[in-house]
């Protein structure tokens, strides 16, 4: 009996380490390599693996990615989980400078500027605006690449109704958007003239491209701003008054992910998206759909001309177990990952070669339905100020939340404005209080 | 001689017994006992932000504070009491009728026992979604009953008034096939003999119920209805799989919020202070359920 109670244990001991391994990719002690994570719907994109193919062909080092199951926000609070664990992974993307700054604040990134300029590089002159320097003078990422809003449209709705296409070159407001959308909506047909999604930034849009602080100088909540009621108002009445935009009530029954969206074109005539989407418009075979389709500059409010910007950055995670082969990485994705994804690179400044690289082969996968022009136009060239579309600052994932839900229990009918705008602001500055 | 030779072989039977609980002693020590303490160390600390993740400074019931002032926190536990209440009422009571009718012999009760035992070792995330798909208002199959009447019909998941109580009658679905189980087998320890006394003295359906069935699976029921109270608590995978809180906070629960509060916000001193204040409740209510149960059973 004893002996087999010991075998018993024995056993149990032996098995027990093979539950607590991690990865189990190895790799031989003389290769270099360099980990990272990344989105679950990265890790099968083609472009995603395509660029991680090209960098292990340019410098020897294997890229070893651990992709985060779930969807975006799980993404990110998984993420910060592993960096709180002391996770050893090299290389930590961040979209959007929420995440990014949060993480910074945290200590969990190794600073860049010495590293950086002691390969020769001045990141400064090359990114300018785009490069994410501290209070410190420093900083903890390097950009890999810009994402700008826009409006892409289904050309073949606008030729049904006899609405011209909107310009690719001249400005236009938020209040020539809903009349476009009025014009192209037909009820009978299921066809709304507008999409935004029913969260932030796009529920309270203009306001952010007005740029009213979600923060008063105290540091409590700012929500409750005329601005940002107007805002929230003009969404309201395209959904309940004009009936132009999908409802939030239908968006939540359709329970689907946002890219589902890129099909929807057959009813939805006006997307307020930004050039991440010409990937899946581009994409027949995950994207299927029967429609042409057009590229617009975002809209602005009346007196406004600002566009909605948001970031991509790569950071060194300060108990990295490849320093250097992760700065190697950083570097490469600042200067190569937007030409495998389809996006704009976060240059001061664009060549005449960098703009046929980053718009050329999306006009090209267009089958013509959009040029070199229109995207550089609209997206780059639009004489539009750039604004971040994120709420950035403290507890600033919460305050997010927080807005997201209690707006939508606005556009359900649930409550009033002013019940909406209290509870954010009560929620919020409670939220604010319990963060250190 | 022989005294000592029981005694020796009882010390064996004493140590091997040892040998065999041991690994569940070490895995309850290393996942459970030592997360619980780690869990009420952390509530008096500072760890409110990715910043202050490693933090030891000693903050004395701040995070309680914060926890018991936010309004949210209170919100979410009345959805929590709610969830549970209807939770324990219908899947007690449900799990009772149709085990007293799964006792009687009738054909096809074996492909009928089946079909309610299924929903016990399915996914909860598989349910989700299949339910979600079930009562879209829009696409969703329920509602097309509706749409023959020209109604759209509820919004199951996007009215404050329906999602909660629908999450929570999906959540007694899942549940009820363990409740069915045990109390059927405790039924079928119930001897014949009594039920026949009960039909010679005359003794109705319900009175036989009253008399015969209730006083005997007490014990079963007692035990069960603790079990059921615990379960209705940790109801986060439900919630999540079904309205993720929503609309709003409508459908928003307390296990839900603790880990928002840890997880996704990284306060984790306020979300353990708000754990340890959640399992001093569990235990307040079970602590009233066991003397109910020692009362009643003395009744008995």
């Amino acid at each position: 009996m004893k002996k087999i109670a010991l075998v018993a244990i024995l056993a149990l001991l032996i098995a027990l380490p093979a539950f607590a391994g991690g990865s189990s990719e190895k790799s031989a002690s003389d290769e270099r390599v360099v980990t990272t994570v990344c989105r679950a719907s990265y890790a099968n994109e083609v472009w995603y693996n395509e660029m991680n193919k090209a960098f292990e062909e340019e410098t020897g080092i294997h890229v070893i990615v651990q992709p985060t199951p779930g969807n975006d926000e799980d993404h990110d609070a998984k993420v910060n989980i592993d960096l709180t664990a002391g996770s050893k992974i090299d290389v930590i993307p961040s979209l959007g400078p929420r995440y990014y700054a949060a993480r910074v604040e945290a200590g969990f990134f190794v600073p860049l500027r010495e590293l950086v300029e002691g390969r020769g590089i001045n990141a400064d002159e090359i990114y300018g605006a785009n490069l994410p320097v501290e209070e410190d003078g420093d900083y903890y990422a390097l950009p890999s690449k810009i994402e700008a809003y826009c409006i892409f449209y289904n050309k073949d709705l606008f030729d049904k109704a006899g609405v011209p296409y909107p310009s690719t070159t001249e400005p236009w407001t938020w209040e020539d958007y809903k009349e476009t959308a009025i014009a192209l909506t037909d009820a009978s047909a299921g066809v709304y003239g507008s999409f935004m999604n029913a969260e932030n930034p796009w529920l309270i849009i203009a306001t952010v491209q007005q740029e009213d602080p979600f923060y008063k100088e105290d540091g409590t909540c700012n929500f409750d701003t005329p601005l940002r009621r107007e805002a929230i108002e003009y969404y309201y009445d395209m959904t309940k008054v004009s009936k132009c935009q999908m409802p939030v009530d239908e968006i939540m029954n359709e329970n689907v992910s946002w890219n589902y969206y890129a099909m929807a074109g057959d009813h939805l005539a006006m997307y307020s998206q930004g050039n991440w989407f010409t990937r899946l418009l581009n994409s027949q075979e995950d994207y299927p759909r029967d429609w042409r389709y057009g590229i617009a500059r975002t809209p602005a409010p009346e007196g406004y001309n600002n566009n909605i910007v948001s970031a991509a950055y790569n950071s060194i995670n300060v108990n990295a177990e490849h320093p250097e082969e992760a700065l190697e990485y950083v570097l490469w994705l600042a200067d190569n990952q937007w030409k495998f994804e389809g996006g704009i690179p976060a240059y001061a400044t664009m060549t005449e070669e960098d703009r046929q690289t980053a718009f050329g082969s999306i006009a090209e996968a267009s089958d013509g339905q959009i040029t070199v022009d229109d995207l550089y136009n609209c997206l780059v060239n639009n004489g539009m100020g750039a604004v971040q579309s994120d709420i950035i600052g403290t507890a600033a994932d919460e305050y997010n939340r927080i807005a997201n839900e209690e707006l939508q229990a606005y556009f359900l009918d649930l409550q009033d404005l002013d019940t909406t705008m209290g509870n954010i602001t009560r929620r919020v500055n409670e939220a604010i209080q319990s963060y250190e | 001689m022989s005294k000592t030779r029981l005694s020796k072989s009882a010390r064996r039977d004493e140590r091997t017994a040892y040998l065999l609980i041991l690994p569940f002693v070490l895995a309850f020590a290393v996942f459970k006992l030592y997360p619980m303490l780690y869990g009420i160390l952390v509530s008096f600390w500072k760890r409110n932000s990715l910043r202050t993740r490693a933090s030891t400074d000693f903050a004395g019931l701040e995070n309680y504070i914060t926890a018991v002032k936010t309004s949210t926190v209170w919100t979410s536990f009345l959805h929590s009491i709610i969830f549970s209440v209807i939770y324990v009422v219908l899947v007690m009571i449900l799990g009772f009728i149709i085990a007293v009718l799964f006792n009687k012999k009738f054909k096809g009760r074996t492909a009928v026992r089946t079909m309610f035992y299924m929903p016990y070792v399915t996914n909860m995330i598989a349910v989700g979604i299949v339910f979600k798909y079930m009562l879209n208002p829009t696409h969703g199959p329920v509602n097309a009953l509706w749409r023959v009447f020209g109604s759209t019909g509820p919004q199951w998941f996007n009215s404050p008034m329906l999602a909660l109580p629908t999450a929570t009658v999906i959540a007694v679905w899942a549940a009820l096939a363990f409740v069915i189980i045990t109390i059927l087998a405790a039924l079928q320890d119930v001897p014949e003999e009594l039920f026949e006394v009960a039909e010679i003295e005359g003794a109705g359906r319900m009175q036989r119920i009253r008399y015969v069935i209730l006083p005997m699976i007490a014990p079963t029921l007692f035990m069960l209805l603790t079990i059921c109270i615990i379960n209705s608590f940790r109801n986060y995978t439900t919630i999540v799989a079904l309205t993720n809180g929503g609309p709003g906070t409508a459908s928003r629960v307390l296990s839900l919020q603790i880990y928002e509060d840890a997880f996704t916000y990284s306060k984790y001193g306020v979300a353990s202070a708000e754990g340890v204040l959640f399992a001093a409740f569990i235990i307040a209510v079970n602590a009233i359920v066991s003397k109910v149960r020692s009362r009643c059973l003395e009744r008995l």
